[in-house]
C-alpha cells in the first residue's frame, strides 16, 4: 500500500527532526538582554526634544510639509502679480463721465423739445392756463407734484408726477439746468409725459440705467 | 507575590503579573523558560546561531516593551512564538536579499547563481555532527512556509491549533504546510534515507 509507505517514510523524517540536537541559547543571553534593555531605556531617557521632533520617522512628512509650503508660496507670489479683475475697482476714465455728462444734457434736450411740442398742442386746443391752476389744489403723502418752467418759455407747462410713476431717476433733470414748478396735470397730460418717458427710455442711445 | 511563588505560576500568570504590577521577576522567569525553545526555533528555521540569538533579544526586547499587547485569550507560548517566528521571517529575507545583491555584484549580467554547498556531499559525511548538518541544510533548502510549519510540528511538538495561532492560518492549511514540507525534506534526505 503506497499510502502506508509514504507514512512510514514521514515517520522516519518526523524522527530525523525529533532526534536533532537541541539548540540552546547563549550562556551569557539574560546578561546581553537586560543590557540591551538598559541601554535602550537609556536612550529613551536621554532623547531630547529636538531628537524627538526630528526624528527619521518624521523626515518624509516633513520634507512633503514644506514641499507643499514652497509650492504654495511660489504659487501665490505668481498670483499676486496678477490682478484679479473680479476684486480690482474698475478705474474711471475722465472722458467717460464726460461723455455721461453729455448723453444727459442731450437727453435734457429732447425732453424739453417734446415738452414744447406738448404746450403747442395744448394751446391749438383751447386750453388755457386757469383750467389747468384750478385744479392746482394736490394734497401731499405719496404724489409729488412739481410745476416746470422750461429752458424760460413763457408758457407754464405743467407736469403732474405722483410717487408710482415718478421715476427717480427723473430727478438727474433738476441738474441739467431745468427749472421746476409744482403742478397737478390731468390724465390726458399725464398719458403724454408716459409716452415720453417710454419713447426716451425705447431710445437705446439715451436709455438710462433704471 | 513571593519570588517562590512565581517560579510556579504557569506562563500566562505570570504575563498577567508582569502587565499589571511591572513584575520583572515574572519576565525573567518567562524569558528563562522560553529562550532555549525559541533559539531552537529560530536555529532551525535561519541556521545561524549569531542571527539567531539576534532575533532572539530582539523577541524578548519586544517582550520586555509591549507586555500590554498581549491579550489573556491567548496563551503567552503562541505569543512569544509568532513575535519570534515574524522576526526570524523577516531575518531571513533580509539575509537572502543581501547573499542575492552581493552574487549580483560579481555576476556579468545580473543573473542569480545558486551557491554549490560542497558541505552536504554524503560520501564525506563521517559522524553525526555532519549528518545534523546536512537535515539542517535540507531545512533550509524547503520553502520558508512549509519549512516553519514542519520545524514547529516535528522538532517544537507543537500542536496543530497551536501552529495554526502562531502562523495565522487554518488548521488543514497547516497540515497541508506539513505534508508538502516532510515531502521536499524526503526528497533532499535520499542518502540518509539509503543508509
Amino acid at each position: 500500500m503506497p499510502r502506508l509507505k509514504d507514512d512510514n517514510e514521514f515517520e522516519k523524517i518526523k524522527r530525523l527532526l525529533k532526534d536533532l540536537p537541541k539548540v540552546n541559547a547563549p550562556s551569557n543571553f539574560e546578561n546581553e538582554l537586560s543590557k540591551r534593555i538598559n541601554q535602550g531605556e537609556q536612550t529613551k531617557e536621554n532623547e531630547s526634544w529636538f531628537d524627538k521632533v526630528f526624528s527619521p520617522k518624521l523626515v518624509p512628512s516633513a520634507a512633503l510639509a514644506v514641499t507643499a509650503v514652497i509650492i504654495l508660496f511660489l504659487l501665490k507670489g505668481n498670483v499676486s502679480d496678477v490682478e484679479d479683475p473680479f476684486q480690482v475697482m474698475p478705474k474711471l476714465r475722465e472722458e467717460q463721465n464726460l461723455k455721461q455728462d453729455q448723453l444727459r444734457t442731450g437727453s435734457d434736450k429732447i425732453i424739453a423739445e417734446e415738452t414744447n411740442s406738448l404746450s403747442k398742442r395744448e394751446k391749438s386746443n383751447g386750453r388755457t392756463s386757469n383750467e389747468s391752476e384750478s385744479r392746482n389744489n394736490f394734497h401731499d403723502g405719496d404724489s409729488n407734484i412739481i410745476e416746470a418752467s422750461l429752458f424760460g418759455n413763457t408758457s407754464i407747462e405743467r407736469i403732474s408726477v405722483t410717487a408710482s410713476n415718478y421715476l427717480p431717476d427723473q430727478a438727474i433733470i433738476v441738474s441739467g439746468g431745468l427749472n421746476y414748478k409744482v403742478v397737478r396735470v390731468g390724465g390726458e397730460e399725464r398719458k403724454m409725459i408716459e409716452m415720453l418717458r417710454e419713447k426716451i427710455n425705447s431710445t437705446p442711445k439715451y436709455r438710462r440705467n433704471n | 507575590m513571593l519570588d517562590k511563588n512565581l517560579t510556579e505560576l504557569s506562563d500566562e500568570e505570570l504575563i498577567a503579573e508582569y502587565q499589571q504590577n511591572d513584575t520583572l521577576q515574572a519576565f525573567e522567569i518567562l524569558v528563562q523558560r522560553y529562550k532555549n525553545p525559541l533559539t531552537n526555533f529560530v536555529y532551525r528555521f535561519l541556521g545561524d546561531y549569531e542571527a539567531c540569538a539576534d532575533v532572539l533579544q530582539e523577541t524578548m526586547i519586544k517582550f520586555y516593551r509591549n507586555k500590554d499587547s498581549y491579550k489573556s485569550i491567548a496563551k503567552f507560548s503562541t505569543w512569544i512564538y509568532t513575535i519570534a517566528g515574524n522576526l526570524a521571517r523577516t531575518e531571513y529575507q533580509r539575509r537572502r536579499r543581501r547573499q542575492i545583491f552581493s552574487i549580483n555584484s560579481y555576476g556579468e549580467e545580473k543573473e542569480n547563481y545558486e551557491i554549490p554547498d560542497e558541505r552536504y556531499r554524503p560520501d564525506v559525511m563521517t559522524d553525526s555532527g555532519i549528518k545534523d548538518k546536512i537535515i539542517q541544510n535540507a531545512l533550509l533548502k524547503v520553502s520558508t512556509a512549509y519549512r516553519e510549519a514542519v520545524i514547529l510540528r516535528d522538532i517544537q511538538e507543537l500542536s496543530y491549533e497551536e501552529i495554526a495561532e502562531i502562523m495565522g492560518i487554518e488548521v488543514g492549511t497547516v497540515k497541508s504546510r506539513i505534508n508538502r514540507g516532510r515531502a521536499q525534506l524526503q526528497k533532499l534526505l535520499k542518502d540518509i534515507y539509503n543508509e
